[in-house]
């Protein structure tokens, strides 16, 4: 059981739980399920398809241009986690955004990143974050390996440089070149809809 | 009014140090040592500063209606982002975009530059000012091969700049920074009036707007600087075949009647 506590510098009223889950397989049943709107357990993620995120600084560019419409006042979404994975995609609609950016539909196991975004101000109490990290082993069904650190290097390890350059749709780049990659990737999630 | 802004841009990005360096008509430029999102252990990857930021800060207007305000704030701050991330895209050496927060007018972007051995920024301005102040009959610093190099470069910046169909708006001695200690690489900044042109007529208008600058600013050596710049400018039309060798031949025809009768044009019958 791994998990990181984000923080978005300039948004200091939100604590962000990640932790990053390989091989799962049940993503299918998952997405039946936050479907169906009766559910006992908590299902308020947001689930990314790790496919498409190569480093932390994306992630993080996301969280801040999600904070920052949600101050503005113009957030499309109507949830927070369905705004962070519609900010994680360039495309304006937002049902696309989920089907290629959020829990994918394809495959036989999955890999995942998980967020959860928490109001408040201050740090958050251990055993609420432990309370949500077995909740998600719980939920997620992979290798018993449960969630791991949300790191660069993890990031690198199940990231799709081919499948990021044709979802953000960057053309010809070189997937060797990561500085540029990450740069048009941050540069387009910033960008997005303005 | 100036405290009671800086007051403002505080409520919206608090705990971030700001340090006032510029103040335009439009926006002030801010430098911060405090990346917008990401946390003091994780560096944002191919920037060449990592621990510092400028921030341009377009200000409300208080005598335009708020809701317009609002929407020209913008769609101002929006368009200079965007043209930041193609001047990226199209290899022209600019400061990166960093964060944007449109309707708020900030803009987070890379810091571009060093400090002089005179301890001021390494603007082309400060730069030549100093070599001019150490040049003498016998060593003319100012004219040197390294001077000689940088302009060519950028001539070419600008040149590429136009190719592309941008024009800068406000070309000045200030607002091209050296990049880099060793090689002097030129980067262009401050896209505040730039726009997109296809017309000679605003591409000639860069031009002489940079080549009446240099005149004020280094009045002894800027014939020699625009000339310099004008090779440069004219190399890179040559390598883009034809069609740059013919978008050069316009330019540089509006150019000259420019020159004659300056920036503006008479509006008679």
């Amino acid at each position: 059981m791994q998990y990181n506590i984000l923080e978005v510098s300039g948004f200091p009223r939100y604590k962000i739980f990640a932790s990053l889950y390989k091989g799962v397989r049940n993503h299918r049943e998952i997405r039946k399920l936050i479907a169906s709107s009766k559910v006992d357990i908590d299902i308020d993620f947001a689930f990314l398809n790790a496919d498409n995120v190569i480093c932390l600084e994306q992630l993080y560019s996301a969280l801040f241009r999600c904070f920052v419409d949600e101050r503005n006042g113009d957030m499309k979404a109507r949830s927070i986690h369905t705004e962070i994975i519609s900010d994680m995609s360039p495309l304006r609609n937002i049902m696309e955004a989920l089907s290629k950016f959020g829990i994918p539909s394809k495959g036989e196991t999955s890999n995942m990143i998980v967020l959860k975004v928490i109001e408040s101000s201050e740090p958050i109490k251990k055993d609420e974050v432990e309370k949500i990290a077995t909740g998600l082993d719980n939920l997620l069904e992979n290798e018993n390996t449960g969630g791991l650190y949300v790191t660069d290097a993890n990031l690198e390890d199940t990231a799709k440089p081919r499948t990021i350059i044709k979802n953000y749709k960057l053309g010809n780049v070189s997937e060797e070149d990561k500085d540029k990659l990450i740069r048009l990737v941050v540069d387009t999630i910033q960008l997005r809809g303005l | 009014m100036r405290d009671e802004i800086i007051k403002h841009i505080q409520s919206v990005i608090p705990s971030i140090p700001l340090h006032l360096i510029s103040q335009g008509a439009e926006a002030m430029i801010f430098l911060t040592d405090k990346h917008p999102y990401l946390p003091k252990d994780i560096y944002p990857r191919g920037l060449s500063n990592k621990s510092k930021y400028v921030i341009k800060y377009r200000p409300r207007k208080p005598y335009r209606h708020p809701k317009l305000d609002r929407q020209i704030t913008a769609s101002r701050t929006s368009s200079e982002a965007r043209l930041l991330h193609k001047l990226f895209l199209l290899g022209v050496k600019a400061p990166k975009l960093v964060a944007i927060d449109a309707p708020n007018g900030l803009i987070w972007m890379e810091f571009v530059g060093y400090k002089l051995p005179d301890g001021k920024s390494s603007s082309l301005k400060n730069w030549l000012w100093l070599l001019e102040k150490e040049s003498t009959r016998q060593n003319q610093a100012a004219l040197s091969e390294e001077v000689k190099n940088c302009l060519l470069g950028i001539g070419r910046l600008i040149g590429v700049l136009h190719l592309n169909g941008i024009v800068h708006g406000d070309l000045t001695s200030s607002n091209i920074v050296l990049a880099d200690k060793e090689t002097h690489k030129p980067s262009l900044i401050d896209f505040g009036l730039s726009s997109y042109s296809e017309l000679p007529e605003d591409r000639a208008v860069d031009l002489y707007v940079l080549e009446r600058a240099l005149k004020s600013t280094h009045p002894v050596y800027a014939e020699k600087y625009s000339d310099w710049i004008l090779d440069g400018y004219h190399d890179v039309h040559l390598e883009d075949g034809k069609s740059g060798a013919r978008k050069y031949a316009d330019t540089i025809a509006r150019f000259k009647e420019v020159r004659m009768r300056g920036r503006k044009r008479t509006m008679e019958g």
